[in-house]
């Protein structure tokens, strides 16, 4: 179907797609992260960037896509961590000058927008590198450029074409990522948001990016860096109200002295620097002669970069931590090797609650399951206060733990199980069964109080009267094909007469379908249903 | 030149015949007492000791090799080279004993030793290919060669449906079993760096699952090695046809030169890995 325009509507679910795509596949980036510095963050930097951005703006109502896209321009420069976040937050701001006061967006305001995102984000560093996340930026823009095409689907896809094509030329341009055997994390994960709009906008539900496609094997013969890639220690970052004008040309200079990976956003009001130094607070002092700082970040990449080294070589205690909606979830978990499980009811768990419990278990090296969407996010937090070292495999159902964990393996290493289990995510269908308490519409179905129906993630399945029916139907939908298992595992409000009849005509759908219920004791849904 | 190996080989007897192999059997035993076994039993035969197995208030078990029929097997092909084949020296320190003994006390016979490093599947690939080669005219040193690179390129895993076996036999120490789960988890064997030792490389929920995780660490050594070519062998205890089907199906659609057979796994081998198993061995071809 051909997009000749954007809504409000239409953008803010594309971007909503975008954080999603990103916050399912931000682990791969964060270890694929080699450049400026190899310290594992890059995934996170750009989700903690884009995600609370998207939500503001998901929260707040815009009456035109500029004005919308304004709103997520100030919210990622607000949020903006890291080399990665901070481009990501110019390319936005970029874009967002282009729209001006557009109602809608067309696939020439797209082209335009990437244009000005383009330069935005190259013109906001001192000195750009080829190889990384602008020079896929620029790629995808003038992939945009060279092509008339009016819909905006098709624009966005002959884009992310030639970045995943340009994504591999990377280790040729910086040989770092050739002896990492790696492409650029930067430029993978600006592809990964892309990709994400592209999604959201035709309807499509993120996928899961396997780590093994973007690596290669390493090339021990391309040229070292001239230095140290931990030459600056210090990871600094500053937000500064301006008071009078300011001295660039001075500054720019006294920047360089002393340190690297320089980017600067110079507003009317305010400026927003970025950069790699050995002397935090010696730039900190510099540029509060000029104004009142507002924000400010200093993180040691030293120390994250010991941490990663340090996991890699301690393969000895490495533990599971399973968030689980329900008891019978517990031993689900626990009989599938998770060392300890964090149970909530409808009431989700806060960061302080599982960074309780991270903080409890015995082990140092800790894989965080949380096992619902809505939970990452805090998941994410505990991760970022925990002593200890947390790898976040951000399963979004129960179902996508139980099968991650399949790949578990407790004498291997974090990163060959954290590869595995990330492997295994994709392995089996996640269904929910609900019963509706009112009368009620979801999308464009109408919901009856008392009719049971069937989500796969958001989309709705199937509404019936009876519970069977609509699990039937909810099935029928998904094409089984390989399928050789469905298991159904029911919370306290299932009424377990129904098993039998349930069974029987579930196996009806396919032959040699194997059909179990396990309990699992969880008060939202009805039914979790696996189809694996 | 002949061939000997031993009956934890998986190859179907008219194969054997044809490769002209040699099996010295191993003993086994069923709640201590002898239990008739050989190459020639039938499908139904396999079936009654299977289900004899499955039973575990019976205990099922195999002896080394015996002296005085390696001894047997040596003396009829003394005027040849005698290249003896056999499944990991770990799997069976008796065997291993027994055989340097026996080559010690023949020392005017020509007999070469030869520890693949594997069993079951594994085992049987590595026989298969060299029993053909010699077929094909091969000569020794080639052979030897070829035989030493397979062993490299060889990889062993399975689906054990039931742990208890090979923790009874001890046959897996380390690999946590997943015993008692409700479940119904299929645990994931295979081949670690260490020879003949046992490993956990995961999970499954359905055959289906298993299968691509071999296949797809089939695809990771055959794209580490650059190759096209790859000699698999399946065996089978148990109603798996399905299974063994899908897993030979799967291989065959990767567009490799993939040579597949399915076996029903011989006596030997369904002590230890119980009566509910199928294993896939493979050798990657560097051509």
């Amino acid at each position: 179907m051909k997009i000749e325009t954007i809504e409000v509507a239409e953008l803010k679910r594309s971007l909503k797609s975008a954080a999603d795509y990103l916050c399912l596949n931000s682990g791969v980036l964060d270890n694929l992260n080699v450049f400026p510095v190899p310290d594992g963050d890059t995934g996170i930097n750009m989700l903690s960037t884009l995600k609370p951005a998207v939500d503001a703006l998901l929260a707040e109502r815009a009456d035109s896509c500029a004005e919308a896209w304004a709103l997520l321009s100030e919210q990622t420069n607000k949020h903006s961590r890291g080399n990665s976040g901070f481009i990501l937050a110019c390319f936005f701001r970029g874009f967002s000058n282009r729209l001006e006061s557009a109602d809608q967006i067309t696939a020439e305001l797209i082209r335009g927008g990437f244009d000005s995102g383009s330069y935005a984000a190259r013109s906001s560093l001192l000195s750009p590198v080829e190889g990384t996340m602008v020079t896929i930026i620029t790629a995808m823009a003038e992939a945009m450029a060279e092509t008339g095409s009016g819909d905006i689907a098709e624009l966005l896809e002959t884009a992310l074409d030639r970045g995943r094509r340009e994504i591999f030329e990377t280790p040729r341009l910086l040989p770092i990522l050739a002896r990492a055997g790696v492409v650029d994390a930067g430029g993978l994960g600006f592809i990964f948001v892309i990709e994400g709009m592209r999604r959201g906008l035709i309807g499509v539900a993120p996928e899961i990016e396997k780590e093994r496609d973007y690596r290669f094997q390493p090339d021990p013969t391309a040229a070292k860096a001239d230095e140290d890639p931990l030459g600056y220690r210090f990871c600094t970052e500053l937000t500064v109200a301006k008071k009078g004008k300011f001295p660039w040309p001075q500054l720019k200079t006294f920047l360089e002295q002393r340190g690297d990976s320089i980017a600067f956003v110079h507003e009317e009001d305010y400026l927003k620097l970025h950069i790699h130094t050995n002397a935090p607070e010696e730039i900190r002092a510099k540029m509060a002669e000029h104004g009142t700082i507002l924000a400010s970040k200093v993180e040691d990449m030293a120390e994250q970069i010991n941490a990663g080294v340090e996991i890699l070589q301690n393969h000895e205690a490495l533990s599971v931590l399973a968030v689980v909606p329900g008891s019978g979830f517990r031993s689900i978990f626990f009989d599938l090797e998770a060392a300890a499980c964090l149970q909530h009811s409808d009431q989700l768990p806060s960061s302080g609650e599982i960074l309780e419990v991270l903080e409890g278990m015995d082990t140092s090296n800790i894989i965080l399951l949380p096992n619902e969407k809505n939970i990452i996010p805090a998941a994410m937090l505990a991760q970022k206060k925990s002593s200890k070292h947390v790898f976040l495999i951000p399963t979004e159902n129960v179902v996508q733990g139980i099968t991650a964990l399949y790949g578990f393996i407790e004498e291997d290493s974090p990163q060959q199980n954290i590869h595995n289990m990330r492997d295994g995510l994709d392995l089996a269908i996640c269904l929910k069964v609900y019963q509706s308490n009112r009368d009620s519409r979801y999308g464009s179905v109408e919901i009856k109080r008392g009719d049971f129906f069937v989500l796969r993630g958001e989309d709705i399945l199937a509404a019936e009267a009876s519970l069977v029916p609509a699990v039937e139907r909810g099935l029928v939908g998904l094409e089984l094909g390989d399928a050789g298992c469905i298991s159904f595992y029911y919370g306290d409000a299932f009424d377990r007469s129904c098993m039998a009849e349930l069974e029987k005509r579930v196996q009806r759908l396919q032959d040699c379908l194997e059909v179990a219920f396990h309990y699992g004791g969880q008060s939202g849904s009805l039914l979790i249903i696996a189809v694996e | 030149m002949v061939i000997v190996a031993d009956s934890s080989l998986q190859l179907g007897y008219d194969t054997i015949n044809e490769l002209n192999i040699q099996v010295v059997e191993y003993p086994l035993f069923v709640n201590g007492e002898p239990y008739p076994v050989s190459m020639p039993m039938s499908a139904e035969e396999k079936e009654k000791l299977r289900l004899l197995i499955q039973d575990k208030n019976n205990t099922v078990s195999t002896s080394g090799l015996k002296e005085e029929d390696l001894r047997g097997v040596f003396q009829r092909f003394r005027d040849q080279k005698i290249l003896t084949i056999h499944q990991s020296a770990r799997m069976s320190s008796i065997t291993a004993s027994v055989l340097q003994k026996v080559k010690s006390e023949l020392s005017g016979l020509d007999i070469e030793l030869f520890d693949t490093h594997h069993m079951i599947a594994a085992y049987t690939v590595q026989v298969f290919l060299a029993a053909r080669a010699l077929q094909a005219g091969t000569p020794y040193p080639e052979l030897m060669e070829m035989m030493k690179r397979n062993r490299m390129n060889t990889r062993h895993m399975g689906s054990v449906y039931d742990l208890f076996f090979l923790r009874r036999t001890g046959r897996i120490g380390r690999a946590k079993a997943i015993l008692g789960t409700a479940m119904k988890i299929i645990p994931l064997l295979g081949s670690s760096e260490e020879p003949g030792v046992l490993r956990n490389i995961g999970k499954a929920k359905t055959y289906q699952q298993a299968n691509q995780k071999f296949v797809a660490a089939m695809a990771e050594d055959m794209e580490a090695k650059k190759a096209r070519r790859v000699t698999a062998a399946i065996s089978q205890i148990g109603p798996y046809d399905r299974e063994t089907g899908h897993l030979k199906q799967l291989i065959e659609q990767q567009g490799w030169e993939a040579e597949v057979q399915i076996l029903a796994t011989n006596h030997s081998a369904m002590p230890h890995a119980g009566p509910n198993f199928y294993d896939l061995g493979y050798t990657v071809h560097e051509d």
